[in-house]
């Protein structure tokens, strides 16, 4: 029970979006698609939902080839992060919608989750802040019923509040009825506890495919005189460099090995981690 | 279950706009009724079938992007969403064909002269020679059927074409059809020497003729041209990506 | 309890470790249910599997136990297992921690030992 994505290249025109990308999301697990803004998730959720074709390679879900698949498809549901729903519709004419084309949608939690958010049923979508439309898709998602649950960026606009009943309401349900759920965010700080398997892509590449625990014990700092960081950081993966001085201090990725009592080791924040490996190469 | 919703949604979308069709060619029909009724056949109000031929059209030009969006949105093939929009376009033309043969079955049960019916209505009985009565009515409800799918399924693949083109592209369709078609066009075809000017007229008379001879002909054109604007259509839509509403 | 994404602890360590506090504040006496793994992820914003990794652990080292359809509850003498594995730690990590931290700093034995003294008489016991 699972999506995978085999060998995934997309390429609009002259660019390459993403590179060659095999990874698979399944087994009722929370995943965190990390990576900057461009780095190419929402193209890797609109190739999983059918809504742009791959370049080269093909994607699958439960063994069955996603493309133009209704069966396939009616298992997904994606929160988008850009607003694709009518204008002019009425709020409760979505929740009456996704409830036709998802037949597993669940009206009582949809309201007590819309209760909870404070979102009004009367209305009109385009009537919205940037928040509370998040906050309708959201709902949307979480009360479909779905097997696998997309979000891009589904804290966008949300005060911490929201942020956090959203994650509250995502676990408690998951805890209950567990399922495959993806959240695509830049948020690494956020996420970090709540997702079981970190993906993270760099410029259209897979960069990490792990378990979230494993990628927070790989981040690690050595300071010290900056002749014995660079020794150390001699043949291992360096994030990163930075000189107060005397005093050098080295991001580096990878099993802390035989640190000399020379240099003082210590945690990388989180936050660094994630930009040394979504951003740039600094030197 | 996905498909029947996603054939109610095109249904419900339509809903609203053929209801004022309705108001639309229940206006002009009362307004001809009650004329003719009080002035005799010196009054003539047309534009009944001209209405529904313009409001589907449009439809047609609305449903491509809207029906695609709301589709790919809600997890659904493109394929369902092309069957769901044929069948629907099905549904809506007949409903409206329906709706202007009831018109003139009122009239013809009014009026047994058939000068007072509609253009098209008086047309059709003319050309064809058909006695007024059952078989006009029916004859009149299938061809106004097939014109009424054709215009909707005109507008469909116009507004795929657009749909697809980029920025530019979008452009040089919206200014550059209707340029094309009046302008353009006809100006070419004026600089073509006497003789190829003849042929494409004797040509162009040649399909009216054809078309004139038997209703059926008229359907058989109007089911051909469906048919083609449907190919056109899914070939535009298999591969449409999904695009954010501009 | 805060959770420290960025501490050398494991989160799931963490978790167990904020469970063996309970225990020994009396806030999940002994032969009672502790709150489900769903819970616990809620009241954390954590992953579930993470939270049932530090159960699996305290049940490991007999601290909690599993009742089949009901959920986790304390062991008997939990409160006893936990102290002893603390004050082993306590030994290990504090004493031999602070004495490194002395030796680095350059203050001798006795000396370490005389602070001992005079804090806890500054703090009036």
């Amino acid at each position: 029970m699972a999506i995978e994505l085999n060998h995934i290249t997309k390429r609009f025109g002259e660019t390459t979006a993403l590179e060659d990308i095999s990874v698979t999301f399944g087994e009722n697990r929370i995943y965190g698609l990390l990576g900057r803004n461009g780095a190419g998730k929402t193209t890797l959720l609109g190739l999983i939902t059918n809504r742009i074709f791959p370049t080269e390679g093909q994607v699958l879900v439960d063994g069955e080839p996603v493309r133009e698949n209704d069966r396939a498809l009616g298992r997904i549901f994606c929160m988008s992060e850009k607003d694709y729903y009518p204008d002019g519709m009425s709020i409760k004419d979505l929740f009456r919608w996704t409830r036709y084309f998802y037949p597993c949608f669940r009206q009582e939690r949809a309201q007590a989750l819309a209760k909870k958010f404070g979102l009004e049923l009367k209305g009109k979508y385009k009537d919205l802040s940037t928040g509370y439309r998040s906050i309708c898709k959201l709902i949307l998602a979480m009360s479909s019923g779905a097997d696998y649950l997309l979000f891009d960026e589904p804290v966008l606009g949300l005060d911490a509040h929201h942020r956090e009943l959203f994650y509250r309401e995502l676990l408690a349900d998951y805890g209950d009825e567990p399922r495959t759920i993806l959240l695509s965010t830049h948020l690494i700080d956020e996420v970090a506890g709540v997702v079981e398997q970190l993906v993270v892509l760099k410029k259209g590449r897979l960069q990490l495919d792990c378990p979230t625990d494993e990628a927070l014990r790989m981040g690690y700092t050595v300071s010290g005189k900056a002749v014995d960081v660079d020794r150390y950081c001699q043949g291992r993966q360096v994030l990163g460099m930075e000189q107060i001085g005397g005093l050098k201090t080295a991001s580096l990725y990878g099993e802390r090995q035989e640190i000399p009592p020379e240099l003082e080791c210590s945690p990388l924040e989180l936050q660094r981690l994630f930009v040394k490996l979504t951003g740039e190469e600094t030197e | 279950m996905r498909p029947k919703a996603m054939f109610r949604w095109y249904l419900e979308n339509t809903a609203c706009t053929l209801l004022i069709l309705g108001g639309v060619m229940a206006f002009i029909w009362g307004v001809r009724f009650i004329l003719h009724s009080t002035l005799g056949d010196a009054v003539r109000v047309n534009g009944l079938e001209l209405s529904a031929l313009i409001s589907l059209f449009v439809m047609g030009i609305t449903l491509f992007s809207a029906g695609l969006r709301f589709g790919l949105i809600n997890g659904v093939s493109r394929r369902t969403v092309f069957t769901g929009f044929l069948l629907s376009s099905l549904v809506t033309g007949g409903i409206v064909a329906v709706f202007s043969t009831l018109m003139m079955l009122v009239d013809t049960l009014c009026f047994q002269e058939v000068a007072y019916g509609s253009l098209m209505f008086g047309g059709l009985i003319e050309m064809f020679g058909l006695e007024i009565g059952a078989s006009a009515l029916l004859v009149y409800l299938t061809v106004a059927f097939v014109l009424y799918l054709s215009a909707m399924l005109l507008g469909y693949p116009i507004a795929g074409v657009f749909y697809r083109l980029g920025r530019v592209g979008r452009v040089v369709w919206a200014a550059g059809l209707p340029i094309g078609l009046c302008l353009v066009v006809p100006a070419i075809v004026s600089l073509f020497p006497a003789p190829i000017q003849q042929k494409i007229g004797a040509a162009f008379l040649g399909m009216l003729n054809f078309l004139a001879a038997s209703p059926l002909n008229m359907l058989l054109f109007g089911l051909i041209l469906s048919a083609l604007c449907a190919a056109a259509s899914w070939l535009l839509l298999r591969r449409a990506p999904l695009k954010a509403a501009a | 309890m805060k959770l420290d994404f960025e501490s050398e602890i494991p989160i799931y360590i963490q978790i167990a470790e904020a469970l063996e506090d309970g225990v020994l504040s009396g806030g999940f006496p002994e032969e009672t249910q502790v709150p489900s793994t769903t819970e616990l992820s809620v009241a954390y914003k954590i992953n579930p599997a993470t939270v049932l990794k530090g159960m699996n652990l305290l049940v490991e080292e007999g601290v909690l136990y599993k009742r089949r359809g009901v959920g986790m509850f304390v062991q008997s003498g939990a409160e006893s297992r936990i102290r002893a594995k603390r004050r082993q730690r306590f030994y290990e990590s504090a004493v031999a921690g602070l004495l490194e931290e002395a030796a680095k700093l350059g203050i001798s034995r006795e000396e370490v030992v005389r602070l001992i003294q005079e804090g806890s008489i500054d703090n009036g016991h």
